[in-house]
């Protein structure tokens, strides 16, 4: 008899569940017009902010931000304004933004949080520089397991444009261990807003404790921004520091943007000391590449080497180079006459290759 | 009392309680599921507008054998992917036909003379690779020794791939033009995705445009459609729950993403399993768990995938067989996991689940069937109280089933006419009376032909998708 009541209680249950599925489905339905009812209603609110200058929305308001609906309407309703109005917008915001922290703070979820992040990184912040809640509810941000909100929150430091907060940011990213992809690292420096010089020497002085996307973001944020102020560290760096492969190849790669002895040495030097390595193999191929610009008769003799390195992109790299380069016959007869016949395919190969662009 | 009537007695009160424990678990999974999903829907709107430049590049991997008739128009729909730095990477698995001569001529492959080749993972002997782009995707024909099976090919491929994320799915299948976006994001919102697992629906029925479903409707053929009911049921339910706790114990050969290091991690694909998908996921689950490594492994109900369902009771038998032959094998190999705490939710719920409602599941219906038989003859139960409460299980069941239809055509913004609530209805009564007491007996039978089905492989006639 339990059993029979028991699957009456269930039945029951899952009836419940297909009426609230129906309810629900038609619901989500008309999901965007209940957005639509919720901006009209920010609108007026901030329109009420805007008849009384400083004057705050009420807390019980800013705390329905909680509810993805709430906020991604106020959100809508905030650029509205913004379009319309721009200098009451940044006074809205201005008396505003510590009831907006306060919520960013009490949000659980990564969704939320991420949404915050991308909402604030779309405005100037008006605060002054000794108030660093908006950094540090930024920085908690960075704690959170979704790269939406890494991302979101790096975004809004960029905008932010405070050197000191961004390289915390950095150092934050390393000590939790977080992996963010140094492309976007790269591409966030590039739209960073502040003192870029106060950021290069911020980060240099961090550059041990960053953990390897970290590293290799700065790096590249340095070559594509043209900045050598700091080849001479990293140079120097590449010879003394326990540096992994990745992060040693985008210094190669800064080094060979500039023309300079120094620059040549280094890459010379890398050229030399990982051709013939079994694991750390890749600063050479990339060295073997950017020494194309250095036709001289140590480096052709340092690339002859490395045409039989084991290594197969060593090889091809550095062959291709000799034949940029343009030496002499002798020199690719040598190699190909040579009693090492991986090095005799890779010259050939690139030859082929050159003579089929040439045809094509 | 003697004793047959005692055991009789017991097998009676045994097979209740399996059947409430299983109409509980059922509710509680399908409750969950459906909470997960409306708030999962309120979160769409800040999900769309975190839509950023930034994504992983996915490798998407097709494995193709004697695949002529579908590879084509696979090619095609994967090439509309809204998605916006992936590579098409086919694998001709040594096909007899003319599928690699097909593939070059139509996307202009040229051969590859120069692309090094990682030996990652074990895989028969690669014999050419050909490259070429359309639209500016990348396409990569991967040429290789036949190595009799789909996970010998998928090595291949993760050898060859260029990014860190890969897509595994089958020559026949329809990725939905929204797909990879939606696994993407399961990618980015948690640095320790290592797999992330789609639902899989049948195309059967369904025509599509540009990659997306546009008409769907019921009735069109019977066994596709009781298949149809079958997928939703197991989809929205259980693996939503089961995602919560991280212990989803399959991201599904038909199309699963997996991050590239995990997989090499764990040596590939094993071409020796049967049920090859499941036994990735296992491996996976027990490797990051015995090295105490953060991961997870995520479902995602709006990563869809269009797949072709068998539609004659012959090909279906030996698709289920050969599934079921997976399982066994696949729980086998991991048993030491089943109720060890160190596996934690996985080892103690999911995995004895498992056990006792998938593998052994024939033997406890079939037992249950022949209690009730020898329990009428004994004039040991009431009849009609046992065909009441049999009849309301199996209302029970189809409303279950008709909540995860109701879901799918809803939720998904399909419409649908007071005809194919009809339809789905009667289908699912069928369904619960014909279509799963089959499957019961061709898994109980699956048992005892083992050995017969693990040196056979099927390939089920392929059909061209109906596009608009």
């Amino acid at each position: 008899m339990l059993i029979f009541w028991m699957l009456i209680i269930y039945i029951a249950a899952v009836l419940v569940m297909l009426i609230s599925h129906i309810f629900l489905s038609h619901f989500i339905h008309h999901y965007n017009k209940g957005i639509e009812k919720r901006r009209k209603l920010w609108q007026q609110r901030f329109a009420q902010c805007q008849a009384r200058p400083g004057m705050k929305i009420p807390h019980r308001y800013m705390h329905q931000l909680k509810q993805p609906r709430m906020l991604a309407a106020s959100h809508d309703a905030f650029l509205d304004l913004r379009r319309a109005d721009p200098v009451q917008a940044a006074q809205v915001l201005s008396a505003n933004l510590p009831a907006l922290l306060e919520v960013g703070r009490s949000i659980g979820s990564s969704t939320m949080k991420a949404y915050l992040a991308y909402m604030l990184s779309g405005f100037d912040i008006p605060l002054n520089s000794s108030d660093r809640s908006y950094v540090n509810l930024m920085l908690s941000y960075l704690t959170d397991r979704s790269i939406y909100t890494h991302e979101n929150a790096l975004q809004a430091l960029y905008r932010y444009g405070d050197p000191e907060a961004v390289a915390r940011a950095f150092r934050l990213l390393s000590d939790q261990g977080i992996l963010h992809s140094e492309k976007l690292l790269t591409d966030g420096l590039l739209k960073f807003t502040g003192d870029r010089k106060k950021l290069v020497s911020l980060l240099i002085g961090e550059m041990d404790l960053l953990n390897e996307p970290c590293r290799i973001g700065f790096v590249n944020f340095l070559r594509l921004s043209s900045c050598h102020d700091i080849d001479d560290v990293l140079t120097n760096r590449l010879e003394t520091a326990e540096i992994p492969p990745d992060a040693r190849c985008a210094t190669l790669r800064l080094l060979g943007t500039k023309h300079s002895p120094e620059s040549r040495a280094a890459m010379l030097s890398q050229l030399n000391a990982y051709a013939d390595s079994e694991d750390c193999w890749q600063p050479a191929a990339v060295a073997a590449t950017l020494l194309e610009q250095y036709p001289d008769d140590e480096v052709i003799r340092s690339l002859t080497h490395a045409v039989s390195s084991r290594q197969w992109y060593v090889r091809m790299n550095a062959a291709k180079s000799l034949i940029g380069m343009r030496v002499s016959p002798e020199v690719l007869a040598a190699i190909l006459k040579g009693k090492d016949r991986y090095a005799a395919d890779a010259l050939r190969f690139q030859l082929a290759e050159i003579n089929e662009r040439g045809n094509a | 009392m003697n004793l047959t009537i005692r055991i009789i007695l017991f097998s009676n009160w045994f097979f209740l309680f399996y059947l409430v424990i299983y109409a509980t678990w059922l509710l509680i999974t399908n409750i969950y599921g459906s909470c997960r999903m409306y708030q999962y829907r309120k979160m769409e709107r800040l999900h769309n507008e975190l839509e950023h430049q930034f994504c992983y590049p996915i490798s998407i991997i097709v494995p193709a054998y004697n695949e002529n008739v579908t590879v084509i128009q696979t090619v095609r729909n994967l090439l509309k992917l809204d998605y916006r730095h992936f590579e098409i990477v086919l694998v001709d698995d040594g096909s007899t036909d003319n599928t690699r001569e097909l593939l070059i001529k139509e996307f202009d492959l040229r051969l590859e003379r120069s692309r090094p080749i990682r030996k990652l993972v074990p895989s028969k002997p690669i014999t050419a690779v050909y490259e070429g782009s359309c639209d500016g995707i990348n396409i990569l024909l991967v040429c290789k020794e036949n190595g009799r099976h789909k996970a010998d090919a998928n090595n291949a491929a993760i050898n060859v791939i260029s990014y860190p994320y890969f897509v595994c799915m089958d020559a026949d299948e329809v990725l939905q033009r929204d797909a990879l976006k939606y696994a993407g994001r399961a990618i980015l919102e948690d640095a320790n995705v290592i797999g992330v697992g789609g639902a899989i629906k049948i195309s059967n029925g369904v025509t599509f445009k540009d990659g997306m479903p546009v008409a769907f409707r019921f009735g069109s053929h019977l066994v596709a459609d009781m298949q149809t009911l079958e997928y939703g049921r197991s989809f929205v339910g259980s693996r939503i729950f089961q995602n919560q706790f991280n212990s989803n114990l399959i991201i599904s050969g038909g199309y699963g993403v997996f991050r590239k290091d995990a997989v090499v991690a764990v040596g590939g694909y094993d071409a020796s399993s049967m049920g090859e998908d499941m036994e990735l996921t296992m491996k996976l689950h027990e490797y990051y768990r015995s090295h105490h490594l953060p991961y997870s492994m995520k479902y995602v109900p709006d990563s869809v995938c269009w797949t072709q369902a068998p539609d004659t009771m012959k090909d279906l038998r030996k698709q289920r067989q050969r599934w079921h032959c997976g399982l066994m094998q696949t729980i086998h190999k991991y048993r030491r996991m089943i109720l060890n705490p160190s596996y934690g939710m996985i080892g103690m719920v999911i995995l004895p689940y498992v056990l006792l409602y998938e593998l052994y599941c024939p033997f406890f219906i079939l037992l249950g069937w022949f209690v009730i038989g020898a329990s009428w003859l004994l004039h040991l139960i009431n009849i009609p109280f046992v065909l009441f409460t049999a009849l309301l299980y199996l209302l029970f069941g189809v409303l279950l089933t008709m909540i995860s239809y109701v879901d799918k055509l809803y939720m998904k913004k399909d419409t649908f006419t007071g005809m194919d609530i009809l339809r789905g209805i009667g289908i699912a009564f069928l369904d619960a009376l014909i279509f799963r007491p089959y499957l019961f007996i061709i898994e109980f039978l699956a048992f005892f032909q083992y050995r017969k089905i693990a040196s056979s492989w099927v390939s089920p006639k392929r059909r061209q998708m109906q596009a608009e």
